[in-house]
């Protein structure tokens, strides 16, 4: 019964709290706007490159007419544009002006593909599907060097050439999902700084000894003040959730309760994480700063501000990378397979740290 | 209700309570008084159970506190020297979260915490947060605190420092009040005329040890039995100096110019007398002054320094 004494009085003292309220929930939110709309250009995954004009010439006498015919029309599906080379035009002239995006020779000898390397990326779009069509006929390609081969028909001409493949989702995160996602992460973890003054801030109120000196043990304590400290900050978290969700439109993924759930072992972490801090250093200022700091590291290298790429091998210790990963893999690849495995190393390395507390409480007269 | 039997407490090398002994009768108010640094504040966080003892036994109602923790815990009610309160609970809150600590529900809880608020003067101001209070009012909330679970026994550690002597006198009083319905109290100070205005019997620490223990008049009786009287006079050719030595308790009388100096039993009240004697003999009384022992120059006699100056 004290414990539950102890946790609702943390509850009302810390949401009576003007800091955290603003830190927790304001903050978070805020700087979720700001990147979200700011830096929006950053996460456009598709490329608009308009419609592709290719010229073609046909020197296989006809034999390949109707499977060019075929690759043209399904082209067209692709906004790529095969049309015969004018006989008053040079398909590489062309080119070169800038009035088509790429010249193929069909021939005996091969395919030949002559593309500008101003647009290359509708050089590479024209590559790709001639190489489907070449794949389909086995014909030895060249391009723009122009290779003697030989080449032989036996596909069917109503084959699709471009087929799309893809083993990633077709949803990407827009910037304010990414930046829900992040700024959620980043300030679950911020829960070390107010878990670096649990116990540490009833000494400096000096009601520590109010309360020891009260029939109550100091696991009670303990536990009623992690207890309370774990429920304000998670509140905090599914605020922010839902406020991302609900105003900003941010997308979360079908697994919502996995979400929280994931978020919640981050919040034991962060908590565990300050108060064992709190007795590593020697004061308290000495504690918030390594915190403070540590947590900057985290954020910055888990892609708190701008997404990492790079694997590079520090990255991966920071506990908003893990968290990220695992997220964005739940909500945008429905993968769910990570969720586990991140909750239990947060729950593992929390252990770690509360019981690096629970000793140095234990030592201690007091709290 | 409290037994102190050769209590040790080290911290290091520094031996902060050096094998000290006392106890405290129920219904006292029992006072400590020292320098700061002398082992008051130790002494009492080993009775409350904040500190261990290195060595030694400490009762409470008969019952050893190391091995009845609980028990102990729950005779004690403890107003600290800091102000030991939550800044965002309402004074109620505050009140309330404490007595619940000792085992205190439902409608018991709420009387409880309305006579405590009462009794401090708070009830107007139960929906109000500490931040808003004077420090009066706050250590008032303190004392509130400690005692909504009717302890039998408070600890007082020092709790009028840095307030105003307005609110010092509603502390004393409440002090005296509580005494009244039955609490012991122990209260530790080094303001002088606090202790010697409300305490039944005195300890005086010094150095983790208790070097003089009684009422104040048996403290004042350890270093002499004689107070000195000086009367400034006019008309002193008129004094008659034997019917003033033949007053019962007078020891010595001595005259010098306009000034008589008497030296008197200090267990003898012999003043009214004394000034009767004068007026009978024609004297006129200019001023008169009673330089009978007190706390200070017993501490100062048995420290050997002054109780401010330390």
């Amino acid at each position: 019964m004290n414990i539950v004494r102890i946790a609702v009085k943390e509850i009302k003292s810390d949401f009576r709290d003007a800091r955290t309220l603003f830190f927790m929930l304001l903050f978070p939110i805020v700087l979720m706007f700001i990147l979200g709309t700011a830096l929006s250009h950053a996460f456009q995954w598709t490329i608009s490159i308009g419609d592709v004009r290719v010229f073609y010439k046909d020197q296989t006498a006809g034999q390949l007419s109707a499977s060019i015919h075929a690759m043209a029309q399904a082209a067209k599906k692709a906004h790529i544009d095969f049309q015969k080379a004018p006989d008053d035009m040079s398909g590489k002239q062309a080119v070169q002006e800038g009035k088509a995006d790429g010249y193929v020779e069909i021939g005996p000898h091969g395919v030949e593909l002559y593309t500008n390397e101003r647009n290359q990326i509708k050089g590479s779009v024209v590559e790709g599907a001639m190489a489907a069509f070449v794949g389909q006929y086995r014909l030895t390609m060249a391009v723009s060097q122009g290779q003697p081969g030989s080449f032989q028909t036996d596909r069917s001409p109503h084959e699709e050439y471009i087929q799309e493949r893809s083993l990633r989702s077709k949803r990407k995160p827009r910037a304010m999902d990414y930046y829900a996602v992040a700024m959620t992460t980043m300030i679950a973890l911020y829960s070390a700084l107010p878990g670096s003054f649990l116990l540490r801030g009833e000494r400096t109120r000096k009601t520590a000894d109010r309360l020891l000196a009260a029939p109550v043990r100091k696991s009670e304590i303990f536990i009623g003040k992690l207890a309370g400290n774990i429920v304000v900050n998670f509140l905090c978290v599914a605020v922010v959730i839902l406020f991302s969700k609900l105003v900003f439109h941010a997308y979360w993924g079908r697994h919502f309760s996995l979400v929280y759930l994931l978020l919640l072992t981050e919040v034991v972490l962060a908590i565990s994480f300050g108060l064992g801090i709190s007795y590593l250093a020697r004061t308290e200022g000495a504690a918030r700063t390594m915190a403070m700091v540590l947590i900057q590291l985290a954020s910055i290298f888990g892609g708190a501000y701008f997404p990492i790429d790079e694997a590079k091998w520090f990255v991966h210790l920071s506990p908003l990378s893990w968290m990220n990963e695992t997220i964005f893999k739940m909500v945008y690849a429905n993968d769910v397979s990570s969720v586990v495995p991140t909750m239990l190393l947060n729950v593992g390395l929390a252990a770690v740290f509360l019981l690096i507390a629970v000793a140095s409480v234990a030592r201690r007269e007091g709290l | 209700m409290l037994e102190i039997k050769q209590v040790t407490k080290k911290f290091g090398d520094f031996i902060a309570v050096d094998h000290m002994s006392l106890s405290v009768v129920e219904g006292e108010i029992f006072g400590f008084l020292g320098a700061n640094g002398a082992g008051k504040s130790t002494t009492i966080h080993m009775i409350a159970g904040l500190l261990r003892p290195n060595a030694g036994e400490i009762k409470i109602l008969g019952k050893d506190i190391t091995r009845h923790r609980q028990f102990a815990k729950r005779q004690i009610g403890i107003v600290p020297q800091e102000i030991a309160i939550y800044e965002n609970l309402t004074a109620y809150e505050n009140v309330e979260f404490f007595a619940g600590l000792y085992g205190l529900r439902g409608a018991e809880l709420r009387q409880r915490v309305e006579e405590a608020l009462e009794f401090v003067g708070l009830s107007d101001k139960r929906k109000r947060y500490p931040k808003h209070f004077s420090g009066g009012m706050k250590r008032r909330l303190n004392i509130a605190c400690a005692i909504a679970h009717r302890p039998k026994l408070i600890i007082m550690d020092e709790p009028t420092v840095g307030i105003d002597p307005q609110s010092r006198n509603d502390i004393l009083a409440s002090v005296k009040k509580l005494n009244d319905m039955g609490c012991t109290i122990i209260y530790t100070s080094h303001y002088m005329e606090e202790v010697e205005e409300i305490c039944t019997r005195i300890a005086i620490i010094d150095h983790g040890k208790i070097i003089a223990e009684g009422t104040k008049e048996q403290l004042e009786a350890m270093i002499t039995d004689t107070k000195d009287i000086w009367i400034e006079i006019r008309g002193m050719d008129q004094l008659n100096k034997q019917h003033l030595q033949d007053i019962p308790g007078v020891k010595a009388v001595q005259c010098e110019e306009n000034m008589i100096k008497i030296s008197s039993d200090i267990n003898v009240n012999n003043l009214n007398q004394i000034v009767q004697c004068l007026i009978n003999d024609g004297v006129e009384i200019r001023s008169l002054e009673d330089q009978s022992p007190n706390l200070e120059t017993v501490f100062l006699t048995l420290t050997g320094r002054n109780l401010r100056d330390s």
